[in-house]
């Protein structure tokens, strides 16, 4: 008779692929012989496709590309979030690793640190980077509220022929958010507010006000949490989430992620750059071993530095077709001192759950 | 016709993880068992005509998923499959005994997943999210490959286990 734990081990096995022929002929006779261990073997296959499902349904483009969103725009925020979480989950990663998170997560401040630390290039274009970017991340850490209107943008076809994707792929659940159309509030670098709508026209907010995270989704309670980064989970970048208490370790990477130039280059979706007033940046992805979008360009005003547009290009979803983002500034009034509380979002007597940091696995 | 087709469409939504959850028990490639939901959801159409409405679609679909299964490992130089024809009846019976509660697992997972830490969640995302392989996700997190298994294992195991009391103590409540 054999054992549960040996049992278990080799449909641990099956699932990953690594079983030897002899214990597969062992397994498929106790799963013809056993009921249990068939229904053990069912129910194992429905979990994996179940956390298939799940996290890929968490880091559907939207959210996947919120969080990214919400760190190139509150790039600070993210950062002083990171910091605050701690190490966890993230010691483990490698230099190139905290490379991807930082062009993944932040994509904005990968650039920025690119250039900041990029002290053995010393030639003019470099300097000029440097300077700007330097102005601008300046210029966006203050507290000035300002709101952009985000637009995605058509993703290009895939090269190459590939089977169609089953319709619940191809057509997101109608109560998941959209990022087209949605709003970005952002203060002083440090905290935003993400106004999404669904197709059935309810709204998903998500926050952080520099003290706490939170989400509001229709017919659910509130959640909070002190964990900044804490509803940032299951979107790719989360899973990138590294903190930045260890830069030097990723300066190799980010010398050679992105190539930022300034001024005159080819920009068909940005047309800014031909006012005067106005500059444009770009940051070229130099190799697509990097996750991140391959292109970032900023449209910043040449005098004050304040960012007008940004645009991703290209930002790599989970198995689906890389998306293009634009951020346009549409507002510079200021908000109410609360508007970035999640009371501010919601009806007093709302449910409101904190999130109490439990841990019961590993 | 546009009833039947809105109707399809309902059902297979509502029910499409089971039946790719049974094609994905036999053919452990990802690609394949798409490959081959697709096929099956074609198949579920043209013969939506034949669906007995008091009958439950899941199965129906499950059936005719086996069948196909069975054609293709049939057809073995095609696709990879570790289970002979025996066992898939097996695993399909198994599929028709734990029906019943696959949504409220479904939920119980969503809330047993909040409850990982962060590093856990980490390993899931790489494994189930980004589908890299072990190999891989050891070379990201800086762990030898069986290391990797063992806390993937691990991680499953404890959500199943959440999953099982969950449903229990709804059980008792109810």
């Amino acid at each position: 008779m054999t054992d549960p734990a040996t049992i278990r081990n080799w449909i641990d096995r099956y699932l990953a692929g690594t079983i030897t022929e002899d214990e597969s002929a062992q397994l498929q006779q106790l799963v013809i012989a056993d009921p249990i261990v068939a229904e053990t073997m069912a129910l194992s296959c429905e979990l994996e496709l179940l956390l298939e499902e799940r996290l890929c349904e968490d880091s559907a483009a939207n959210q996947q590309t919120a969080a990214l969103v919400e760190s190139m725009a509150t790039g600070e925020c993210l950062m002083e979030c990171s910091q605050q979480a701690g190490p966890r989950g993230a010691q483990r990663l490698s230099r190139k690793e905290v490379l991807a998170v930082l062009c993944a997560v932040g994509g904005l401040a990968c650039v920025i640190l690119a250039v900041l630390w990029n002290g053995m290039d010393s030639s003019p274009a470099a300097a000029a980077a440097m300077t700007e970017l330097n102005r601008i991340v300046s210029v966006s850490t203050k507290s000035e509220d300002r709101t952009y209107q985000i637009t995605v943008e058509e993703a290009p076809p895939r090269r190459g022929p590939r089977p169609p994707r089953p319709p619940e792929q191809e057509h997101p659940s109608p109560s998941r958010p959209s990022l087209h159309g949605a709003m970005l509030h952002v203060r002083g670098g440090r905290q935003f507010v993400l106004v999404r709508s669904t197709l059935e026209g309810d709204s998903v907010v998500t926050g952080c006000n520099g003290e706490t995270s939170w989400l509001i989704q229709p017919n659910e309670p509130v959640l909070v949490s002190s964990d900044l980064d804490r509803f940032s989970q299951g979107v790719p970048g989360y899973t990138h989430s590294v903190p930045l208490i260890n830069v030097k370790d990723g300066l190799d990477g980010l010398l050679s992620a992105y190539l930022v130039l300034i001024g005159a280059v080819e920009t068909p979706a940005i047309t800014a750059s031909s006012d005067p007033q106005q500059q444009l940046l770009v940051a070229v992805r130099k190799s697509s071993e990097h996750l991140g979008p391959s292109r970032i360009e900023i449209v910043y005003e040449t005098r004050s530095g304040l960012i007008q547009q940004m645009r991703f290009v290209e930002m790599p979803q989970a198995r689906r077709r890389p998306m293009t983002l634009l951020l346009t500034l549409i507002d510079k009034q200021s908000l109410d001192a609360k508007f970035f509380d999640h009371e501010f979002h919601h009806e007093a007597d709302r449910a409101v759950e904190f999130d109490a940091e439990t841990s019961a696995a590993e | 016709m546009d009833d039947d087709h809105d109707l399809y469409l309902e059902l297979l939504l509502r029910h499409q993880t089971e039946v790719k959850a049974f094609i994905g028990s036999i053919l452990r490639d990802r690609q394949s068992r798409d490959d081959v939901f697709q096929e099956v959801a074609l198949i579920l159409w043209r013969k939506f005509g034949e669906f007995n409405r008091d009958q439950s679609f899941a199965a129906w679909a499950r059936g005719i998923a086996a069948n196909k299964v069975l054609h293709e490992i049939r057809q073995r130089n095609r696709i990879p499959a570790l289970l002979d024809p025996t066992a898939v009846n097996a695993i399909l019976n198994a599929f028709e005994r734990i029906a019943s509660e696959s949504a409220d697992r479904k939920q119980a997972l969503s809330e047993c997943l909040k409850l990982l830490p962060k590093n856990s969640r980490n390993l899931l995302a790489l494994k189930y999210e980004l589908d890299l392989p072990a190999d891989e996700i050891g070379h990201r997190v800086h762990k030898n490959t069986d290391a990797v298994y063992q806390s993937l294992s691990r991680i499953r195991s404890k959500l199943a286990e959440c999953i099982r009391l969950r449903l229990d103590l709804a059980g008792d409540v109810g």
